[in-house]
């Protein structure tokens, strides 16, 4: 019995053993090899479900915000267990993601959880009268709008500008904006984040 | 007389203790102040022949500031071109030495960049500030 003891005692060791040599083998791996991410770490969200406002219910505007919010679903919702909630009118203590519109180039001011309850945290255009008026065509509004709308939201979830990622190649544009520190995939030359 | 060395360092002490913090206390009193003060103010640095892609359809080339920054809830934006839409976002207490700003508010030094107020927002053409180098070009 006591043999039986000390053998199950030496395997245990020799277990313990192999899996931290195995886990330190990982660890150095990852410190080798750039994870495939890209995003800002500190800025991720603690939750899944994020409150989204409106600075103001323009009743003009109905129809674009219902756009924003359907390119949200049919993106980031539809590919992710995500959800962003409320979409009403911002009282002045109002969490989440605030928007503002206005005739400016749409920007949000922080990336991911650093917007949450800023005012005026993020800024769409819906009448492109002075920012990319080609977009205020009629048949160019919506497709403008919802496509802004999808990069925005991007940041929104902390993602950086895809052109920014040291793999990207030259000719992608110049980076701007924030950069990532957590490559999440190999880099998109599609990316909605370009 | 070993129990009286003894308490007049332990009395030295908490005075360094109570004035660190003092101080710090302070610096976070006239962080705060500024702060305030230069809540919804920006700055901007321009120069001659800048432009950036826009990050429309066409990549439209536009006419742009060097840098532009600004103040808003505590933070400081570093915005760069007008094209970027996600700024720099930083705590204005973390900014340290690398932010100076002149006592009239009109002019602040960030990593040795001199930016001036524009108090009417700056604009880089007739229209605004969507300027299409093609259109502006004379």
């Amino acid at each position: 019995m006591k043999k039986i003891y000390n053998a199950t005692r030496w395997l245990a060791i020799l277990f313990l053993l192999i899996f931290n040599s195995f886990i330190a083998s990982a660890q150095n791996q990852s410190s080798k090899c750039p994870d495939q991410l890209f995003g800002l770490r500190s800025s991720i969200w603690k939750t899944l479900e994020i409150p989204v406002c409106w600075e103001s219910m323009d009743p003009n505007f109905e129809t674009q915000r219902q756009w924003v919010r359907q390119a949200t679903v049919n993106s980031w919702e539809k590919n992710s267990s995500l959800r962003f909630t409320g979409w009403g009118g911002c009282q002045s203590n109002s969490r989440g993601i605030r928007i503002a519109v206005s005739d400016i180039n749409p920007h949000v001011k922080a990336l991911g959880s650093d917007l949450n309850g800023f005012v005026n945290g993020m800024v769409l255009d819906f009448t492109f009268e002075r920012w990319s008026p080609e977009c205020g065509r009629p048949h160019r509004r919506q497709s403008c709008i919802e496509t802004i709308a999808v990069h925005e939201f991007g940041h929104a979830l902390g993602f950086s500008h895809e052109q920014n990622r040291a793999d990207a190649p030259a000719c992608r544009g110049e980076k701007q904006g924030t950069n990532g520190d957590t490559y999440i995939t190999p880099y998109d030359l599609n990316s909605v984040m370009n | 007389m070993k129990s009286e060395k003894t308490l007049v360092l332990v009395v030295a002490a908490a005075l360094i203790f109570l004035s660190a913090v003092v101080n710090a206390s302070e610096n976070e009193k006239k962080i705060s102040g500024i702060g305030k003060l230069l809540n919804g103010r920006s700055y901007v640095i321009m120069g001659k022949d800048i432009t950036c892609r826009a990050n429309d359809l066409a990549r439209t080339e536009i006419k742009s500031w060097a840098n532009k920054i600004s103040f808003e809830e505590g933070r400081v934006l570093v915005w760069g071109k007008v094209c970027n839409d996600s700024p720099e976002n930083i705590a204005i207490s973390k900014v340290g030495k690398s932010l100076l700003i002149s006592a009239d508010l009109n002019i602040i030094i960030y990593k040795n960049e001199v930016l001036r107020y524009s108090e009417s927002g700056p604009k880089l053409c007739d229209v605004g500030l969507w300027c299409p180098v093609e259109q502006v070009k004379p």
